[in-house]
């Protein structure tokens, strides 16, 4: 075997990888509202409005800022809402891109937090289970570098590509919904979703000091602090039936100590909608005119904090 | 375990690395077929064993056939191998399809009763190992092939990993002489070939098999989309929708499962094993006939050769006999697809076009060397026609709901000419449409270039690197996420 041809293949690929990294969590990092793409006629209307960041997972993608902007407007207060909710985000994840944040000068950055962010592993099964599905084992036994490698790549590395190459040449589409596609999605009726939770159940969560996550969002919180930039901070609603109780009063009482600690004011989401009927799945809220609701309740949370 | 994840990849890379470390010959013939278990046990889990049950049944059946001095000793050892094989895929795949078909009837009849399902899993590969299987038993029935003298030669030949889940189809005549290869000329007996991973074989396989990569999770998958978009829900499409979604999906198709045949192929040349091509730009075949030596090769000569030639060979003085023949072997190959009603339709209509084009040769001997068809004009009208028969097949392939598939074949054959929603379809899915035009660029180009994979790995060094550079890069970043089945893992 030609040891040259085999070296290149793996230079090729160490090289493809490290291009690829780069460019998965270039959107995120580059990412400036004032940006409208080389082929744009907009790009010399700087916004003189201050900003609000509105940051999270795709739990809070579904928060409409282009209704929240209309009401700002409307009440004539010279806000300006982005939401910049990433797929899969975590407080880890998002620590890698809060220097582009905060380089954006927002004056607020409201931030909706999900408990499913701190749970830290699958329960494990027992060895008759995992003979008959050889692939949990060897699953099981990389569970933390799959991880690992897992979260620096995002669901659809094709849509952040894609979504990248658009920012560059056309800016962002829409431009209040940066990171996700905003496709609207249909309501699930709440019978539908009974069987959601049994997978999530399973789930072992850690809120204790320890955990990265909880790490994470410490450093967001005093970078925020450092940089005089006001956080409010939310739990992101989902669907009774994906937590364990004793699992939401430990997170419930987990906000409520840092919250005093670090002086931001907390809002708890969570558990609120329930049993409305406006759930796509167990943990996202339909993205839908019927759905406004969870949208209206973050402009209220909005109105109250600030100084307007 | 599917080709296009990382487990496939590190399986893969530790089987290279054990076998070009470690050179000998019985280790590495035991390897291969230990890996190749694992390999289906890690997807299939226990249904591996159906496996081998048919590799024990299969080599001692073909033993059998062999030693057995009268023909009727033969013809009843090759019924055992033929039900076995034949009975495993009834039970498996076909068995609850027989079920519902005489529960309807039963309704029809008001018998009050019904069957329950058996609702059994579907092996992965079954269709292709037991036919695989079957091909050995019948060559040693028609005294084409000595049987394997090792449980171990035939076990490497059936479970041979690469092909194994979705093809291409191996003959034993083909690739057990291959393995049976000697290393010296003094010895006597037969000894399995050395795996030596030669530079040549490397870069081709490497080639093919990045190439199988870009198909899939480059143009396959990002397909994908439109054509769900189009054929999901077809009921009020426009025949120019419809239209693009066929031809969506004919790509995506070709892609995926060529994909997977690349890849298969390119992994079995890095060990030096040549199988033979599965595809052969299936876009650009003139007539039904010749579309059937481009598309599937393996199953297509498989069905030819077992199914056909002893059908025809029966029935040669009656040519009505010799075009219901025809129409059998096509419907076969349609029903071995899957249990379902649209495969059935898909291979009918396939029979009926070969039918109607082998009448038509009969008729008109001389089409063939007239000028016009002779002509460039006349080849791409060849190429035009056949291909609209071929794209109107695709939509019976994907649609198992009848109604939606009769509304898209009218669409298909009775032009409506409006175009409002075909727009509103393009605008919504611009990426799979460029993605289409790209790829036909790109067969146009292998079409007129000769084989590209052994081009590009013929390429220098340095070009040939930043060939695979460009390729990787494109997969990575156009990777839709999510573990993507190959389309041909379900049959």
């Amino acid at each position: 075997m030609n040891y040259k041809i085999l070296f290149l293949i793996l230079c090729t690929i160490i090289l493809v990888s490290i291009i690829f990294g780069t460019s998965m969590s270039l959107y995120i990092n580059i990412y400036d509202p004032n940006w409208y793409g080389f082929f744009s006629n907009n790009n010399s209307n700087e916004n003189l409005k201050k900003r609000i960041f509105l940051i999270g997972s795709s739990s809070v993608y579904p928060v409409n800022s282009t209704y929240v902007n209309h009401q700002l407007y409307l009440n004539e207060i010279n806000y300006e809402i982005f939401n910049l909710a990433d797929m899969a985000d975590n407080p880890k994840k998002r620590l890698q891109s809060l220097s582009n944040i905060i380089s954006n000068k927002p004056d607020i950055v409201i931030y909706g937090l999900d408990i499913h962010n701190f749970n830290v592993n699958v329960e494990k099964k027992s060895l008759y289970d995992q003979l008959l599905n050889p692939k949990n084992f060897f699953t099981y036994q990389f569970d933390d570098f799959m991880k690992s490698i897992q979260d620096k790549i995002p669901g659809s590395p094709k849509d952040r590509t894609v979504s990248t190459l658009k920012y560059i040449l056309f800016g962002p589409e829409p431009h209040h919904h940066p990171l996700i596609n905003f496709d609207k999605t249909s309501i699930t009726p709440i019978k539908e979703l009974q069987n959601f939770g049994n997978e999530i159940e399973r789930q072992e969560y850690d809120f204790s000091d320890n955990n990265k996550q909880i790490i994470s969002f410490k450093k967001i919180i005093n970078e925020f602090k450092n940089n005089e930039i006001k956080l409010i901070v939310f739990s992101t609603p989902y669907q009774k039936t994906t937590a364990n109780e004793n699992d939401v009063k430990l997170f419930e009482k987990m906000l409520e100590v840092y919250s005093k600690k670090y002086d931001f004011p907390i809002y708890f989401l969570h558990d609120k909608y329930g049993e409305m009927e406006i759930w796509r799945d167990g943990i996202h809220v339909a993205i839908n005119k019927d759905t406004q609701i969870y949208t209206k309740d973050v402009l209220k949370m909005l109105i109250q904090e600030s100084e307007f | 375990m599917l080709f296009n994840t990382l487990d496939f990849l590190v399986f893969f890379f530790i089987i290279l690395c054990l076998i070009s470390q470690f050179k000998f010959r019985k280790f590495q013939h035991l390897l291969i077929i230990f890996s190749s278990i694992f390999f289906l046990y890690y997807t299939d889990s226990y249904l591996v064993t159906l496996l081998i049950f048919t590799i024990l049944l299969h080599f001692y059946v073909g033993k059998a056939i062999y030693n057995s001095q009268t023909v009727i000793r033969k013809k009843i050892f090759l019924l055992i191998g033929v039900i076995g094989s034949v009975g495993i895929l009834g039970i498996f795949k076909y068995a609850d399809f027989a079920i519902l078909q005489i529960n309807a009837f039963g309704m029809v009849v008001d018998l009050n009763s019904e069957i329950p399902l058996l609702n059994l899993a579907l092996p992965i590969g079954i269709s292709f190992y037991t036919f695989q299987s079957m091909s050995y038993i019948i060559d040693i029935y028609r005294g084409n092939l000595k049987p394997s003298k090792s449980l171990k030669e035939y076990a490497f030949f059936v479970a041979f990993f690469l092909p194994l889940v979705a093809g291409p189809i191996l003959r034993a005549s083909a690739f057990l002489p291959q393995l049976r290869e000697k290393i010296q000329q003094q010895g006597t007996t037969q000894k399995l070939k050395l795996f030596v991973i030669e530079n040549q074989n490397l870069k081709f396989g490497i080639t093919l098999m990045s190439l199988g990569f870009f198909k899939k999770m480059f143009f396959a998958d990002n397909i994908e989309p439109l054509v769900n978009n189009i054929f999901s829900n077809p009921i009020g499409m426009e025949s120019f929708s419809i239209m693009i979604g066929a031809i969506a999906f004919g790509v995506q198709m070709y892609c995926d499962f060529s994909g997977y045949s690349d890849i298969a192929i390119g992994g079995a040349a890095i060990l030096g094993f040549k199988i033979p091509l599965n595809f052969n730009k299936p876009f650009f075949a003139t007539s039904p006939s010749d579309y059937w030596t481009r598309w599937h090769i393996s199953l297509s000569t498989w069905v030819r050769d077992y199914l056909y030639y002893p059908l025809v060979f029966k029935n040669r003085k009656s040519s009505s006999l010799v075009f219901i023949s025809l129409l059998i072997s096509m419907i076969v190959m349609g029903i071995w697809h899957g249990a379902s009603w649209n495969f059935l339709i898909w291979g009918g209509i396939h029979g009926v076009f070969l039918v109607c084009f082998t009448m038509l040769r009969k008729k008109f001997p001389t089409a063939s060397s007239n000028k016009f068809f002779k002509s460039k004009l006349g080849k791409i009208f060849s190429i035009l026609v056949t291909q609209y028969l071929i794209f109107l097949t695709f939509i019976v392939f994907w649609m198992r709901d009848l109604e939606h598939m009769i509304y898209a074949v009218k669409k298909y054959i009775f032009l409506d000419f409006a175009l409002d929603k075909t727009i509103d379809i393009v605008d919504a899915n611009e990426f799979p449409i460029y993605l289409l035009i790209l790829f036909g660029i790109l067969h146009y180009l292998s079409y007129r270039n000769g084989n590209l994979p052994e081009r590009l790995s013929k390429l220098k060094i340095h070009y040939w690197i930043g060939v695979l550079f460009v390729i990787f890069l494109l997969v990575a970043m156009f990777y839709v996420g999510g573990n993507r089945e190959f389309i041909y893992f379900q049959f």
